[in-house]
């Protein structure tokens, strides 16, 4: 993959990865209290299959980061966020890496293992109980949410030869 | 297709995980009725008790303390005609805003009638006599004395 292409392809999953969580935050599709999607995940898969995992990881932390920069809502939510991202980043490139799910398993995995993260920091930073509350109905949902990302990612890799050969 | 095939077998096996935890989790969590119901600003202590025994409402002397001692007022919190008015944390035009409680003593439950919050979230989780009320934007929290028994079964 040519540089200047690898450069405009992050850049732009990137910026479309924010405004996926921007779009996302404004509309509650599931009803539980600051559950999403999970659509900005799409990004980050692909970038998984056609960068590596240095980018993987810089590609979380800045979706995250700059999502929650102009959202103007740093809190405990972002805390939050950014411990499911990165450790379902971790968890997923550690799969890729095995290649024995295909892409709608990693997901899942992935999505699921973004609510354990998003648990683990809130019962930190909150250090509140109430959160327990939430968990068995986050778990479950984010397993679907998982799948839809998955299938679409997987969809549009099948689609472009952009991902062919990084 | 290998691999497709495992993918739809952990989904599978998640769902059916996941949903048999949920189901269970649904049924036999927060059941039964709640002695007294806990409003909290921030984690540490609470502010408010309210006992459906005694029909009353306690104000704890420390919460109130560093609740007034944040929000620099000795208006609030309000209690009236089973409504509990105080401030939360989240700011409008550079002012906190009210956070209106419904106590229903006759059926044991609380419920956040009217906040300021960027989704409206905390009073669209309704009515409750076990789950926990959570308001983030606000920093306010309600639990139920029934919910810590349920959990450690």
């Amino acid at each position: 993959m040519r540089k200047t292409f690898k450069l405009t392809l992050f850049a732009n999953l990137l910026a479309i990865a924010i405004i996926l969580t921007l779009i996302e935050a404004q509309i509650n599709v599931i009803p539980v209290p600051n559950a999403k999607l999970g659509l900005a995940n799409i990004m980050t898969i692909l970038v998984m299959v056609a960068f590596g995992w240095k980018e993987t990881l810089f590609f979380t932390l800045m979706r995250v980061f700059l999502a929650y920069m102009l959202s103007g809502r740093l809190g405990p939510t972002f805390a939050m966020s950014m411990g499911g991202a990165v450790l379902s980043a971790v968890v997923m490139l550690l799969l890729y890496k095995i290649n024995f799910f295909g892409l709608i398993g990693i997901s899942v995995i992935g999505s699921l293992t973004h609510a354990v993260g998003q648990a683990l920091v809130g019962i930190f930073v909150i250090g509140s109980k109430a959160l327990f509350a939430y968990l068995p109905i986050m778990f479950f949902l984010s397993i679907p949410s998982g799948f839809l990302v998955g299938w679409l990612a997987d969809k549009f890799i099948s689609k472009t030869d952009w991902f062919k050969k990084a | 297709m290998n691999q497709k095939r495992r993918d739809y077998i952990l989904l599978g096996t998640l769902i059916a995980f996941f949903g048999i935890i949920l189901l269970l989790f649904q049924i036999f969590a927060y059941k039964g009725e709640a002695k007294s119901a806990y409003v909290f600003f921030g984690s540490n202590t609470h502010l408010i008790e309210v006992d459906f025994e005694k029909r009353e409402y306690k104000i704890n002397e420390q919460g109130l303390i560093q609740y007034k001692d944040f929000f620099k007022t000795d208006s609030y919190p309000i209690i009236e005609d089973d409504y509990i008015t105080l401030l939360g944390m989240y700011k409008r035009d550079g002012e906190h805003q009210e956070v209106v409680i419904k106590v229903d003593m006759d059926k044991r439950s609380l419920r956040i009638t009217k906040e300021q919050s960027p989704l409206n979230i905390c009073s669209k989780q309704g009515e409750s006599n076990g789950r926990p009320l959570v308001c983030l934007p606000n920093n306010i929290f309600i639990y139920f004395d029934a919910k810590e028994k349920n959990l450690e079964i």
